[in-house]
């Protein structure tokens, strides 16, 4: 895919993560502040997802910095994507 | 005949070193920072859901506070709003792109400072 | 208070008004394993320039010192050089505006160092090249062989003159953390060009151009650091140039950007009230 594209999902999946992660670690960390309710199953599941993207599409970011070669870069992409795709599945999906 | 030149890049460290720059260089190094620093928690946190070690909690709320803050600058600067329209520079020069977004990301910092504020007195009350 | 008269002499005068030390940083590929930095005591002179003050050193101290320059008035490009913390033109950099006893200098950074002072450009040069820096047209019979100039409006023209003050000095290059880690990234200079051009009323070429730009080291590999931008010489603000071109690549890849065509051509004769100029006396032959 077009690397615009894809680093247009890294900032749409930031703000998404803006928004439900910024509820979720409220919910945990500031009840001292009043209540906050956590996110439904569906919400959490889209935070995992979205959380995903943009740790492992940031994570890539840095790693094709510091000069691997285009081959090494090429594999880690596809490593990243797959892996991240089974660790969606195993851990939001059938958890 | 002659010998090779000698290689001259900074490398990695060029991230934080390698001279005298703006505060949006060590923008760019902290963002980088946070971001790996929360990648590794967020993958840690999934497998191991049980309570994790509080004080290292801690750094990730504040790197994933900084990290959100100046993502918001990033989003609107690098979409190309607020970088200025191209001009006649007149000298001596100073870089608009940077000085036009300079107050932006100074506003993100107050905010960044007040949400760590409130994190740690959160943490301290044991929430 | 009375404003005090300036005397020519206060501005133009070789009266030694201070001395400073010259560190710089010398290698030789067939001598030394390592650089080293070497020592000079240089007299300065209001106006003295860094480069002068190698040329100082060069013609009355030591001969062997190496350094590339060519117009001494920040035209050129070549006299790039690390100076104090900082990529800069060494015949555009005031000694007395260091404001510093102690001058270091070193080869700029992120190039292969040739010797002493010199960087080796070519790979910069070459990523300059890879991204067009040239108007593309469809009517290539027309850019060979003018019947006239292709029109553009004093704004038109505006939107994109500041990317073109560019002197291809690499300081940019030199500066930019991306391109310390990465030697594939394109850099700051090469996408400030991308940009210049796309953005030219009388070129066609963005789409041929996005095809290089838009790549895994392209432009998304910038993050706005700016350190581009604080070093040019020129004015150029190529972070400004490379946001904008984010914006219009990702605008382009979402269908939201207006196809134009390459501006019009004037011809130049015949015109209204404009008398016809001579022939040409030079041709050139095919
Ligand atoms: S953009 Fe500025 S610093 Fe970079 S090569 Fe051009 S003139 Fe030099
Ligand atoms: S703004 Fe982009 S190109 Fe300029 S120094 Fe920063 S990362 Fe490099
Ligand atoms: S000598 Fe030409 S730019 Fe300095």
């Amino acid at each position: 895919m077009k690397e615009s594209i894809l680093w247009l999902f890294q900032i749409v999946t930031g703000i998404l993560i803006f928004v439900l992660l910024g509820l979720h670690i409220s919910a945990q960390h500031l009840g001292t502040f009043g209540s906050f309710p956590d996110l439904s199953s569906f919400a959490y599941k889209t935070l995992l997802f979205v959380a995903l993207y943009h740790g492992l599409f940031g994570l890539r970011s840095v790693l094709l910095e510091i000069n691997l070669g285009r081959g090494a870069e090429k594999a880690i992409s596809w490593l990243l994507f797959l892996g991240g795709l089974v660790f969606f599945i195993y851990y939001g999906i059938m958890a | 005949m002659a010998k090779k030149a000698r290689p001259n890049r900074i490398g990695v460290k060029g991230w934080w070193t390698g001279g005298k720059y703006g505060v949006e260089k060590k923008a760019y190094f902290l963002h980088r920072l946070t971001g790996l620093i929360i990648v590794f928690y967020l993958i840690a946190h999934i497998i191991h859901q049980g309570p994790w070690i509080a004080w290292w909690e801690l750094i990730v709320v504040l790197a994933f506070i900084y990290h959100a803050m100046n993502g918001i600058r990033l989003i609107i600067t690098e979409l190309g709003f607020g970088v200025g329209r191209p001009t006649l520079p007149s000298f001596p020069y100073v870089p608009e792109s940077l000085v036009k977004t300079r107050p932006l990301f100074w506003i993100l910092m107050a905010f960044s400072a007040i949400y760590i504020v409130l994190a740690i007195v959160g943490f301290a009350k044991g929430g | 208070m009375a404003q005090k008269e300036i005397q020519i002499k206060e501005v133009l005068s070789d009266e030694i008004v201070k001395k400073v030390k010259f560190k710089v940083k010398k290698f030789d590929p067939e001598k030394d394993d390592k650089p080293y930095y070497a020592e000079y005591d240089v007299p300065v002179w209001r106006g003295m320039t860094v480069l002068d003050g190698l040329l100082y050193v060069k013609e009355d101290l030591d001969g062997t010192v190496n350094f590339r320059y060519s117009c001494r008035m920040g035209i050129c490009g070549s006299c790039g050089m690390f100076i104090n913390g900082k990529p800069r033109m060494a015949c555009m950099t005031q000694i007395l505006e260091l404001g510093t006893d102690v001058i270091e200098i070193a080869p700029l950074p992120n190039l292969d160092n040739i010797r002493d002072l010199v960087p080796d450009s070519t790979p910069f040069f070459e990523k300059h090249r890879k991204v067009k820096p040239y108007l593309i047209r469809q009517d290539v019979k027309e850019q060979e062989n003018p019947i006239g100039e292709y029109y553009q409006t004093p704004e038109e023209h505006e939107y994109y003159s500041q990317f073109s003050f560019c002197i291809k000095c690499s300081l940019c290059y030199a500066a930019c953390p991306t391109a310390a880690s990465d030697p594939e990234y394109l850099g700051p200079q090469a996408l400030a060009q991308a940009y210049r051009y796309s953005v030219d009323t009388r070129d066609e070429g963005f789409e041929e151009r996005v095809m290089v730009v838009d790549d895994p080291h392209g432009c998304w590999r910038c993050h706005y650091a700016g350190a581009c931008s604080e070093v040019c010489p020129k004015g150029v603000d190529p972070a400004k140039a490379i946001q904008l071109l984010k914006g219009l690549i990702l605008k382009y890849r979402l269908g939201l950007k207006k196809k134009r065509k390459g501006a019009g051509v004037i011809p130049a004769h015949p015109r209204p009230g404009v008398k016809k100029a001579p022939k040409r006396t030079v041709v050139q032959e095919d």
